[in-house]
């Protein structure tokens, strides 16, 4: 779900952008400090991956559809903070080509899709690092972004808290399970077709 | 290929089109924001959208297409207005108020993007001293975009001649190997990529925006 503009308040538009730009600033330095030139097409070209990726609808009970993120499955291949600069470009140009999200809410959305799915998705991960672990990592990342979803509706005075909680943690819970099962297979394809692929520098 | 260009109407000419960047890219902040903070009043929305409409028709956008981009907000607002019935009696309020400042600040965002092109606002934040990584990755995925879509397309269609029509889970299954197999292609073409843009002597600084 990404939050649209003219859904938040100044307060929580603020809040969020603080702490997403943080975030975000962390995520270019790590990057920049290992960086080697053949990341750039590397990002680029993945980052498109996701973008389309993004675009498959996979159909959910009752005629509605859910598509996936992939940032738990880009931190899985390049790392979290690689992934993390990904999710937030990509946010970037859906609110600007699709409308898809809006620019004020752009900290909002890198912090409940970027910085729960790439950042925290990967600490789940890293608690056992194999493909189920990466599948359930991509729905509790989800989950934890629709409760932060739901808090910034609540604190903006749009929902009552517990509404926007069931509502969106739900909804986030369905996408998740799509999510989780996607990113499980594949890095299983990936697996079988270029295991190389799943030993690169994870930033 | 069945796409469009993403910035559509973007090559345009008109006032808006050609004016200066920067100011465009504050006056529009500048809208945004006033549509996040000032309280939507119904003459304030009248006001707003005289304005934006005036301004679409002065670019020489079909309101049409403004329409129909304009809708993605629905599932938000009707995710808003499905639990009014919790609320008391502000509710309705609030939910006008959101709906107002979605509407408005959506307007706001197509009409930039429609009466700038990418590539310029992407030189232009390169100017503004954004990271140079960040905008060559921008870059990348609005080249790449387009390439990606026609290689899924053509798997896509691959697979439905080869399978036509089974259950559900056999197209999760699919759609899966179909994404993994799309992700490998793509690591791929960045090799091949890298290797000719290195044979012109590319040297990660280069401006490719």
């Amino acid at each position: 779900m990404h939050i649209p503009d003219g859904f938040l308040d100044t307060r929580t538009i603020l809040t969020t952008s603080a702490i997403s730009a943080g975030a975000l600033y962390v995520a270019v330095r790590k990057i920049n400090q290992h960086f080697s030139p053949y990341k750039v097409p590397l990002m680029g070209v993945l980052a498109s991956f996701a973008f389309v990726a993004q675009l498959l609808a996979f159909p959910v009970v009752g005629g509605t559809s859910a598509h996936i993120t992939g940032a738990v499955l880009l931190a899985v291949i390049l790392g979290p903070y690689t992934s993390l600069v990904i999710i937030a470009l990509i946010l970037v140009l859906q609110a600007l080509l699709f409308q898809h999200g809006g620019i004020l809410t752009l900290g909002a959305n890198v912090l409940n899709l970027g910085v729960m799915g790439s950042l925290l998705g990967y600490l789940i991960y890293r608690i056992k690092r194999n493909f189920l672990m990466a599948g359930v990592a991509s729905f509790l990342a989800l989950v934890a972004g629709g409760v932060c979803g739901a808090a910034e509706l609540a604190i903006s005075g749009r929902l009552p808290f517990h509404a926007a909680v069931i509502s969106m943690t739900s909804a986030q819970a369905i996408t998740g399970v799509v999510e989780g099962f996607v990113t499980f297979s594949v890095l299983a394809v990936i697996q079988s077709v270029r295991p190389d692929l799943l030993s690169l520098e994870k930033i | 290929m069945r796409h469009s260009f993403l910035d559509k109407y973007s090559d345009l000419d008109s006032p808006l089109h050609r004016m200066d960047l920067r100011l465009k890219l504050g006056a529009f902040l500048a809208l945004l924001i006033v549509f996040a903070a000032v309280p939507m009043y119904w003459e304030v929305v009248v006001a707003a959208l005289i304005l934006l409409t005036g301004l679409f028709l002065l670019a020489g956008i079909p309101l049409q297409y403004v329409a129909r981009r304009a809708l993605v907000i629905l599932p938000f607002l009707l995710f808003i207005i499905v639990f009014i019935p919790l609320f008391q009696e502000q509710t309705w309020l609030v939910a006008w108020h959101t709906f107002a400042r979605a509407v408005c600040s959506v307007l706001t965002l197509i009409l930039f993007v429609s009466t700038t092109r990418f590539v310029v606002l992407l030189q232009m934040l390169d100017e503004l001293g954004m990271p140079r990584m960040i905008v060559q990755v921008l870059s990348f995925i609005y080249r790449f975009f387009f390439v990606l879509i026609g290689e899924l397309e053509r798997m896509e269609l691959a697979s439905r001649a080869r399978a036509p029509r089974r259950g559900k889970m056999y197209y999760y299954k699919a759609l899966s190997r179909m994404l993994g197999m799309l992700i490998i292609r793509s690591y791929e073409r960045s090799e091949r990529v890298y290797q000719a843009m290195q044979l012109r002597g590319y040297d990660s600084e280069g401006t490719d925006a």
